[in-house]
């Protein structure tokens, strides 16, 4: 008897985009990833810089703080700021997905079978408005008021 | 077993950054919206010495970036090694993978905590 090939159904990273027909779901879920892995880069360099006030004082601290007060850093702030409103508002809503809080009551199976999708969709569009919401108010702050 | 206790303290590390993270940013990134909420001095940027120094003069405030610190590096970490696992690479090397960053975990909490201890202690004596 021949032997059976297993095949190989990982679609690793390439899967975040180039899975099929994703739904807007799948492209929030893209993005959660993509926001998560940006922070974490930031957050890790972000606990070195932030360190140098505890063991250097103000004599380091501010020359610090003046060059990244300039345009390009500006705009590297005001993508982790941006990163932070998609990453943590989606993130409220997957725990609210996973909760079963907003999935919808659950019913009889009957054809043609409904999707839970149109439960889950105003909850991903609230929280994707609420996000650029945030996000306007932070790219004010960043590039206008300071 | 192991993997669903993992991902139970992802979710609650996620829940407790909504607030921590929240707070941070609306301090640092926000204050210009809410009239400079958590800054001694609204005039002057979050990032100013003054108004860092007087929010560091708190032992609360060394608590705050503590369990920040912990939070997020969790969160953070767990998060990346759960992406990498995804991957052929991460597959093939999954104890070394954990090991590298349970190793780089604990290794900037420590450094972070003394960090934010040092700051505290030092802006306590600014401050007086």
């Amino acid at each position: 008897m021949a032997e059976k090939k297993e095949l190989d159904r990982r679609l690793g990273i390439k899967g975040w985009a180039l899975g099929g027909r994703w739904g807007f779901e799948r492209y929030l879920y893209t993005l959660h990833r993509i926001t998560g892995l940006g922070l974490v880069t930031y957050f890790l360099l972000h606990i070195l810089v932030t360190s140098t006030r505890a063991f250097g004082g103000r004599a380091i601290w501010d020359p610090l703080m003046g060059t990244l007060g300039s345009g390009f850093f500006k705009a590297g702030e005001f993508l982790v700021f941006a990163g932070f409103a998609i990453h943590g508002l989606n993130g409220i809503r997957l725990i609210l997905i996973e909760l079963g809080i907003a999935t919808g009551k659950a019913i009889e199976p009957e054809y043609p079978y409904p999707t839970s999708v149109g439960n889950q969709r105003p909850l991903a569009i609230t929280v994707s408005i609420l996000a650029a919401v945030l996000i306007v108010l932070g790219a004010y702050n960043i590039f206008i008021a300071h | 077993m192991r993997q669903t206790r993992g991902w139970f303290f992802h979710v609650a590390a996620g829940l407790a950054l909504v607030i921590l993270l929240g707070t941070h940013m609306t301090i640092m990134h926000l204050d210009q919206v809410t009239g400079g909420a958590g800054n001694a001095d609204p005039a002057l940027k979050p990032v100013d010495w003054e108004n860092v120094t007087q929010r560091g003069d708190s032992p609360w405030m060394a608590l705050f970036y503590i369990a920040f610190l912990g939070a997020a590096l969790f969160h953070g970490l767990f998060g990346t090694r759960t992406i990498l696992l995804e991957t052929d690479f991460g597959a093939r090397n999954r104890k070394t993978l954990t090991a590298v960053i349970v190793i780089v975990g604990f290794g900037l909490f420590i450094f972070g905590s003394a960090a934010a201890i040092s700051f505290v202690q030092m802006s306590q004596a600014v401050v007086m």
